[in-house]
């Protein structure tokens, strides 16, 4: 803890005795780096040891030395802030001032960063200008973190989905070879079966066909690629397929007719009315719209869609059939519509035949998103236009990579952030530390204790009040009180905004351990004046309701972050008028509050038997 | 599935005991939730499973919503169930002495029943035991006849005779019956006079947007928020949303909105927020609605 030199800029720095750096490991590097609780130096006596009757010397001249003339535990000069009332916070944009303060308690917060103030590191390493910077910030950390999270779905998912395909494919050769077997004991009694033999997929409802559809469309999405692959609609589907396979779409629908294929899912009826595969669809749609034109191109090109999809499964029978269970009337309509697909159907086939090498059509569906991918957004950015029109092969920034390497120069970064510290971290800072004194952006001079606690108590509601507040539950003081407790107690405490509590207590600080507990302050009115008349408990009342779903929702949030809810109930004393407490200085208003502390655990009798 | 349901008279009638709403009638409890999308919370503990505490059974208990939701759309009716009773339930009179001998018949029946049973099993038994004798007894004659045996089998005989004599009577009698319910639950027996106004909180009006737009709503105590919205059966499928009610000019504290955003998206649920804007009262929905994700989690 105790840094033997007596220079005041020795504690940031590492001091010569202690081993070298690069033989330190992680840990210790850290209990260096953070060696000191508060931004205070101590001055402990030299260790007397006995056998050695120079320590004693030693001992005696320091002893003297420092009642003669005693050393300051305050920073000299002080750090300073600026008072900003439209953050309600104070701004610190000295260097040094910044990393006394983060890395000697962990107080404030970078304004560009999750907390430590890290944005000059991050954006040299981004630009390049730092080659040999190993050490990586804690936002790069939990980037990094979150990617292989992310990377680890990803290939779960597509685990699974081999799983499901390999299934379905051992399902399907089966079956087949079920029928084969069932259609060679009876051969000519039961034509449909015959037909079933004939297609490898035996289609047996319209689900399966979907699934087909989809199938041979789509990649199962395993993938970010994929799912951006994925088409957005079934109009896109349409297009993207008809595309794929080198037709004209000229008769594609208007945005008009889009719209009213199928409304957008706002509410589980409608999501139970969208359709459920494209057969459905298209009955649906020359239901509704049998005499547009529009809409006829609409259904002509999805029916040509399905045509095509009807044409590889060989199951054209079977859709009607399965309407026909479901509905007769949509039947009836499917009926009327499959000429129409049976007879495009052909034709399309025969196109595709015509111009692709000799591939079947299904084959050439298992690889729709080749082409697809030529087709993705890429958006460029670019301090110059260099050209006007992009091919779809190309690179998304081809400029951007080549300029950065030209200038090898080392950048120099402005360091656009400034640190923030709360009201109540800085008046902690000032009253009870003396390591800080906060300034005036408009005098510039500095704002004595007295007035500082005023302005922090008129800004801590919102809007500001104007006159002096004497209220003694304003959201400053029941705060404050609670950040001394704990602070004075050794905590590390921060604000809890992210969990939505108030405060959050680190056993050392964050970068080494994750915060135990999560405190929510609640006012508590226990003193005999507030429960005077009608119109004070109705204030109280207000004051400390809450409700159920609340606290649950908060203990839940807790818990799933792996913390422990505290409740710290503020004993709240009666008022007093200015002039007491002008009189009465800050160490006495602050002493008339009391902190209770409760501990809160959900305890559920069948999980915890 | 509509053809097995089976078929419920409505109004139904819902038991209103101590405060709480209650249904005792397992073909209500499913018609509700078919027909009606109202789920119910099961609060009774099964007989077969008492020590548990997971899973419950009949009665289904309604939040006050469901049941105000089901009274102002005529499909239900809230019967105070003591005023009721104390009525209805024959106390006194020649009326209690028929509803004791109803009560004395129900008992009877079921003894006898039973006795019934029993006696068949004894005599399927005992034609088992006699063409098993018939056989032993040929077997016996082949070997040797011992007296000493033939003994102790009819001093056994009778020892179990004479117990079954003592026992008779007792078994004759009628068992003893205690209803569960004092009235039978079909509403033809009431009329829907006996209806009473429920008091709702204060998100009833979100409760009924939700259900008018075809969701399913459990009570949300659990996730910390007024009701988790299902997009369809419970059964089925996970909740969507969780929702939590605001008065239209209530202040909205932000660390509740970060709380519950946090937490419905970390259990894969929408956050919803909702309210009904007292000056719209006339439109169609004066009820709007907002769903919060938090990012980057």
């Amino acid at each position: 803890m105790a840094s033997n030199e007596h220079s005041e800029h020795s504690a940031v720095l590492a001091s010569p005795k202690q081993p070298h750096k690069s033989n330190m490991n992680h840990r210790q590097r850290m209990d260096q780096l953070y060696s000191l609780p508060a931004p205070l130096r101590t001055f402990p006596l030299p260790t007397f040891i006995p056998h050695n009757p120079l320590s004693l010397l030693y001992l005696a001249y320091v002893w003297i030395s420092q009642t003669l003339n005693a050393p300051s535990s305050n920073p000299s000069p002080l750090h300073q802030g600026w008072w900003s009332p439209e953050t309600r916070s104070i701004h610190i944009t000295d260097d040094r001032s910044v990393l006394a303060l983060w890395e000697q308690g962990f107080y404030g917060k970078g304004t560009l960063s999750r907390s430590e103030p890290n944005w000059v590191d991050r954006e040299k390493k981004r630009l390049g200008a730092e080659k040999g910077a190993t050490q990586s910030t804690a936002e790069e950390n939990t980037l990094q973190r979150r990617r292989i999270r992310q990377e680890t779905k990803w290939e779960r998912a597509r685990k699974e989905r081999n799983v499901i395909d390999q299934t379905r494919l051992s399902e399907a050769a089966l079956e087949a070879a079920s029928f084969s077997a069932a259609a060679a004991t009876m051969p000519e009694n039961v034509p449909e079966i015959c037909t079933y033999s004939d297609s490898s997929l035996p289609a047996s409802d319209l689900e399966d066909i979907a699934v087909l559809v989809s199938k041979a469309s789509q990649n199962p999405p395993v993938g970010p690629l994929e799912l951006l692959a994925l088409p957005n609609s079934l109009i896109d589907l349409a297009t993207s397929l008809c595309s794929g396979m080198g037709l004209d779409l000229s008769v594609l629908p208007t945005r008009n007719s889009k719209s009213s294929v199928c409304p957008a899912p706002v509410g589980p009826i409608e999501l139970l009315s969208l359709p459920n595969s494209a057969g459905e669809l298209l009955a649906a749609q020359t239901q509704m719209t049998g005499h547009d034109k529009s809409f006829r191109a609409a259904t002509s090109s999805i029916g040509l869609l399905l045509g095509l999809e009807v044409k590889i499964v060989h199951g054209t029978l079977h859709i009607t059939d399965a309407e026909a269970k479901v509905d007769n009337a949509q039947a009836k309509d499917m009926q009327e519509l499959e000429y129409e697909i049976s007879n495009r159907s052909v034709s399309t086939v025969e196109t595709v035949q015509g111009s692709s090498p000799p591939e079947t059509a299904a084959s050439m569906y298992e690889h729709p998103a080749t082409p697809m991918i030529k087709h993705q957004k890429s958006v460029r950015f670019s301090p110059t236009i260099e050209k006007t029109t992009f091919l779809p092969s190309e690179p998304a920034s081809l400029g951007l990579a080549t300029s950065t390497k030209a200038e090898e120069e080392p950048l120099a970064i402005v360091n656009r952030e400034h640190f923030q510290l709360t009201a109540q971290e800085s008046f902690f800072l000032t009253f009870a530390l003396g390591v800080l004194e906060v300034l005036d952006l408009v005098t510039k001079n500095a704002i004595p204790i007295k007035e500082l606690f005023e302005i922090f108590r008129r800004h801590s509601s919102f809007p500001p009040m104007s006159t002096a507040s004497t209220s003694p539950d304003d959201e400053f003081m029941t705060n404050y009180v609670v950040y001394h407790h704990f602070r004075s107690l050794g905590w590390c405490v921060r604000g809890g905004a992210k969990f939505s509590c108030d405060y959050m207590l680190y056993q050392r600080g964050p970068p080494f351990t994750h915060a135990e507990f999560a405190l929510l302050i609640i006012p508590s009115y226990t003193d005999a004046y507030w429960s005077k008349d009608a119109l004070l408990q109705n204030y109280v009342n207000r004051k400390q309701a809450r409700s159920w779903t609340w606290f649950h929702c908060l203990n839940r949030v807790i818990t799933m972050a792996k913390k422990t809810l505290v409740l710290v109930y503020v004993d709240i004393p009666k008022p007093l008028s200015v002039t007491e407490e002008n009189s009465m200085g800050l160490d006495k208003i602050f002493g008339r509050y009391k902190v209770r502390e409760f501990t809160v655990k959900r305890w559920s009798r069948d999980r915890e038997r | 599935m509509s053809s097995s349901a089976p078929s419920v008279a409505e109004p139904i009638s819902i038991s209103r005991i101590g405060g709480r709403y209650l249904i005792f009638d397992i073909d209500v409890v499913t018609h509700l939730r078919r027909a009606h999308r109202i789920c119910g919370t099961p609060v009774g503990t099964l007989p077969r499973a008492p020590q548990q505490n997971v899973f419950s059974g009949l009665p289904m208990e309604l939040m006050p919503e469901e049941a105000c939701l089901l009274v102002e759309t005529g499909v239900a009716y809230i019967m105070d169930d003591l005023t009721w009773h104390k009525e209805n339930f024959p106390v006194a009179g020649h009326r209690r002495s028929e509803y004791l001998e109803e009560v004395h018949l129900i008992g009877l029946r079921a003894s006898r029943a039973q006795e019934n049973a029993l006696q068949s099993r004894k005599q399927t038994a005992l034609a088992k035991q006699a063409a098993a004798g018939a056989r032993a007894a040929s077997l016996k004659h082949i070997d040797t006849a011992d007296a000493d045996d033939e003994d102790t089998i009819s001093m056994f005989h009778t020892d179990r005779s004479s117990s079954r004599a003592s026992s008779t009577p007792t078994s004759g009698s009628a068992w003893a019956v205690t209803p569960t319910i004092s009235y039978s639950t079909s509403p033809s027996q009431h009329d829907s006079k006996s209806q009473a106004d429920v008091s709702v909180p204060s998100s009833y009006p979100l409760f009924v947007y939700l259900h008018m737009k075809g969701y399913y709503m459990w009570p949300g105590l659990r996730f910390g928020c007024d009701y988790n919205v299902y997009p369809g059966d419970p059964m089925r499928f996970h909740a969507h949303f969780d929702a939590v009610s605001f008065d239209w000019e209530e202040e909205i504290d932000m660390m509740h909105l970060v709380g519950g955003g946090r937490l419905g998206t970390r259990v894969k649920k929408a956050f919803l927020i909702g309210g009904k804007d007292e000056d719209k009262l006339e439109e169609e929905n004066p009820v709007r609605t907002f769903s919060i994700e938090w990012g980057g989690m």
